[in-house]
């Protein structure tokens, strides 16, 4: 049963309470913050460490370094590879802790590249004898070094190194000896393949129990994370260019288009829900209502392509060209700065209009409740009885309250705030964080996704402190939800 | 009052039909758009080139002309057709042609095929998570879920040194060994359960909601975005699975919120004081008791998936661009601005099959 009273229930009372003792209520939402960040950043790792090989043929790919240095032999190629296994520090265990089977050496991280490891531990769960299995490599590694300090006139040079270095990474193929090289390399080429044959055939004995490792500071994660925040290294795996830097430059478009259509479905949810809320038993309210599902509905890239097509045409193939179909309209910077900011407006225009109006349906609808709600309760008859018009009761005794409410929603609208942004900077070519997000998905750029979505985590989660925070200071009536 | 019932009545008949129509032209779209004949008669031997493209493609069909063919709706064919490419609706192709000459009627049909069966699919998913999380976390709440103390203890020990021989190291050298251990933990969890040692409260509401929270702490796009970096080829399995990932945080809010409404009620207590198992209460009076409120979730998880995943392939994120689908004609706008065709048909039927789920349900979707 509910009372036609709206008088304060004990529980709300107690949160009334709960939110004056600020510090404790602060720490409680700190640890939460830093809980989810703490998730989400160990998420990051494990896809880092999923996607590291990808990433560092890009990175090597992509450096000034190899593409200058088209002279190099297989050999040097590849100590230039394991120089930047080593710059990238992948050639270190994953994390400060770990378990180690007793038969695999604690070294087995600085074998590099990928493929050689790969194929050496598959070396090793064939013979379980690591002493072996080093001599082994050590001899093909001898053999390929020996073979690039040859004269560069030696014919077949290069193949024959590259069916050297084949060996780090497959057994030894014996398609070698049709190569025409020396008689001594060639008995070298077939003391490997013998050795290789009787590394097949020994089985040491297989140890039981995995020992617990303790690898310090010297791993992944821990690289990894010095890197995040020194920002030394945390470099785009495709154009090598800082990625905070790259990612600040972008994030202040985003910011504005974002802080904008906040600030417009705000203020349009406040005035439509007020309007649509006086109205509620008019035709014109049901019309609304059906506008407002219809703006909820309708897919904003579907929209904000349309709106390209017919209002922003350059071609005038049927459609108007009152926008500029794209862009920032900063591009000649030499001109006015009233001109500047005129422009970028107008190219803002459908954006912002774009990614504004599914939220303002949203606000509106959750607003238009709460004013009813409102309306129906016995202070607001009260008021009305005393002799205060609506218009006034509704801004003294309605808007204010359920305006404080519409806070609580900040938090859970900015996912979709961002999701949105970045589907309308793509379509509208805004230099933003959505845009380079989405090239950098295209282009397999990792660290730049990796740091995009950190800045995300953290603007989402901290806007959520903050929704938490306003509404709580400003309305006693909201209590802690976890209580 | 009675002319707006008649009104939305009318629309809900309305909506009834169109996704009637969608079901139909999505299960029979094999024989409505194909590029072989559905049956014909050549040499006096029947065929049914449908079942057996590529045998039909492989027989010589040019030496003698069949006696008796029916063919489909629409001769969809794959491949780029040079001579009709982006025709703008006319008399022979009333909704025009794509990039690839395809007729635009013949994707709308297969293409509510691929759509509906994602969608089903994905959502179908995300509720199973979500009943199991919902369920959960809703009854049990923070202080009645018990386990044993030492169970907890021998669990995880037993999933270290477990993952450990089965999945890390060469001991088993099983081909499957992490579903070996997962169907390990699986059983143990559910064995050491039943056991009658001292038990401990597990705060399993607070699990659930930590669980939400870190997806929440993410734009959606963002979750996608870094699945993309893990499965580099995008098939209509990982679509499902992706959209699926992005739908269970909804609907477990619904059926946990739902649940602890329902855990309340007079009829549960009375059920919980004649004895019956937790399991049995979950399942058998509290899930038909959600009837509604779940069918509320399905069907509003149906319209934000098919939009999902037409803005997924409008990013051309989605399926493969050449794979008949509503997104992927709205992403060829992009290449061809000037083919208006390719943007209005598909968003029409993206938005009218939204509005036509929404109006199944007499709840407001904005404010669910």
């Amino acid at each position: 049963m509910r009372s036609n009273l709206d008088l304060p229930s004990i529980t709300s009372i107690k949160g009334a309470q709960a939110s004056k003792n600020m510090p404790s209520w602060l720490i409680k939402n700190l640890a939460k913050f830093l809980l989810l960040f703490i998730s989400v950043l160990m998420i990051l790792f494990a896809i880092k460490l999923k996607t590291n090989e990808g990433q560092i043929e890009l990175l090597i790919s992509n450096s000034s370094e190899v593409a200058s240095s088209r002279t190099l032999d297989p050999f040097q190629e590849f100590q230039l590879t394991k120089s930047y296994y080593h710059k990238y520090s992948l050639d270190v265990p994953n994390f400060y802790i770990g378990l180690r089977h007793p038969n695999v050496p604690d070294t087995l991280e600085r074998i590099t590249p990928f493929s050689h490891r790969t194929f050496q531990e598959a070396l090793l769960w064939e013979c379980h004898d690591w002493p072996k299995i080093q001599a082994y490599t050590k001899k093909i590694l001898d053999l390929c070094r020996e073979i690039s300090i040859l004269p560069n006139s030696t014919p077949y040079k290069k193949q024959i190194l590259i069916a050297g270095l084949d060996m780090m990474s497959a057994p030894p193929n014996s398609a070698v000896g049709s190569i025409k090289m020396s008689s001594s390399l060639q008995s070298k080429f077939k003391n490997i393949s013998v050795d290789y044959q009787e590394l097949m055939t020994t089985k040491a004995p297989l140890g039981f129990f995995p020992h617990l490792q303790w690898n310090g500071k010297n791993c992944q994660f821990h690289n990894w994370i010095k890197q995040l925040f020194g920002g030394q290294g945390f470099i785009s795996s495709v154009d090598g260019s800082a990625v905070w830097q790259k990612i600040w430059a972008a994030f202040k478009w985003t910011f504005i288009l974002g802080t904008l259509s906040l600030l417009f479905s705000f203020i349009g949810a406040i005035v439509l829900g007020k309007k649509i809320a006086v109205k509620q038993y008019n035709a014109q309210s049901k019309f609304a209502d059906i506008i407002l599902l219809w703006m909820y509905v309708l897919p904003s890239f579907w929209v904000a392509s349309m709106a390209i097509r017919f209002l922003a045409d350059p071609s005038k193939t049927g459609g108007f060209t009152i926008f500029p179909p794209g862009g920032t309209g900063i591009e000649n910077s030499n001109d006015n700065f009233l001109v500047i900011i005129f422009n970028t407006a107008w190219h803002l225009v459908l954006p912002v209009i774009c990614l504004t109006y599914p939220l303002m349906a949203y606000l509106t609808a959750h607003f238009k409740k709460g004013v009813l709600q409102s309306m129906s309760t016995a202070y607001f008859t009260t008021a009305i009885s005393k002799g205060l018009n609506l218009n006034k009761a509704l801004n003294q005794h309605a808007i204010p309250i359920n305006a404080y409410t519409l806070i609580q929603f900040f938090g859970g609208i900015m996912p979709a705030l961002l999701s949105g942004a970045l589907i309308i900077e793509v379509i509208f070519n805004i230099p933003g964080l959505g845009r380079l997000a989405y090239q950098s998905v295209l282009a397999k750029d990792w660290n730049c996704i990796l740091g995009i979505v950190l800045v995300n985590c953290i603007v989402v989660l901290l806007s959520q402190l903050l929704a938490d925070a306003i509404s709580q200071k400003l309305d006693p009536r909201t209590t802690d939800q976890s209580q | 009052m009675n002319s707006q019932a008649s009104i939305s009545s009318v629309f809900q008949k309305l909506a009834k039909l169109w996704l009637g129509f969608l079901l139909i032209m999505g299960l029979f779209s094999p024989i409505l758009v194909n590029e072989v004949p559905i049956i014909e008669i050549r040499n006096q031997k029947w065929k049914v080139p449908i079942l057996n493209k590529k045998s039909y493609f492989l027989a010589d069909t040019i030496v003698s002309p069949p006696e008796f063919v029916i063919h489909p709706l629409f001769r969809f064919q794959s491949g780029i057709q040079l001579g009709q490419t982006l025709k703008s609706p006319t008399y022979q192709f009333w909704m025009g042609t794509d990039g690839y000459g395809r007729d635009l009627r013949a994707i709308f049909i297969t293409g509510s095929g691929t759509t509906l069966f994602i969608a089903i699919s994905s959502v179908l998913l995300s509720l199973i998570i979500a009943l199991f999380l919902g369920l959960l976390s809703g009854f049990y709440g923070n202080s009645r879920f018990h386990y044993p103390k030492w169970g907890l203890v021998i669990l995880l020990a037993v999933g270290i040194v477990g993952y450990y021989f089965l999945v890390a190291s060469p001991y088993f050298n099983f081909q499957y060994g992490s579903y070996y251990w997962l169907l390990l933990m699986v059983a143990l969890s559910w064995i050491v359960s039943k056991l009658k040692w001292k038990r401990l409260v597990l705060p399993i509401d607070d699990l659930v909601r930590y669980l939400l929270g870190v997806h929440q702490s993410l734009p959606g796009l963002l979750w996608i975005f870094l699945a993309l970096l893990v499965f580099t080829k995008v098939s209509i399995l990982t679509l499902v699975l992706l959209l699926a990932f992005l739908r269970w945080p909804g609907m477990t809010r619904l059926i946990r919120g739902e649940t602890r409404r329902t855990a309340n009620l007079p009829y549960l207590e009375a059920a919980k004081m004649s004895g019956l198992s937790d399991m049995r209460l979950m399942l058998g009076h509290i899930i038909p008791n959600l009837r509604d409120q779940i069918f509320t979730g399905i069907i509003f998880s149906l319209g934000n998936v098919i939009i999902l995943e037409a803005g997924l392939s409008f990013l051309g994120l989605g399926l493969a661009p050449d794979v008949a689908t509503w997104g992927n004609l709205i992403a060829q706008s992009r290449e061809y601005p000037t083919a208006w065709w390719l943007v209005i048909w598909p968003g029409l039927f993206i938005s009218i099959t939204v509005m036509s789920l929404y109006a199944l349900t007499k709840n407001d979707p904005i404010l669910e």
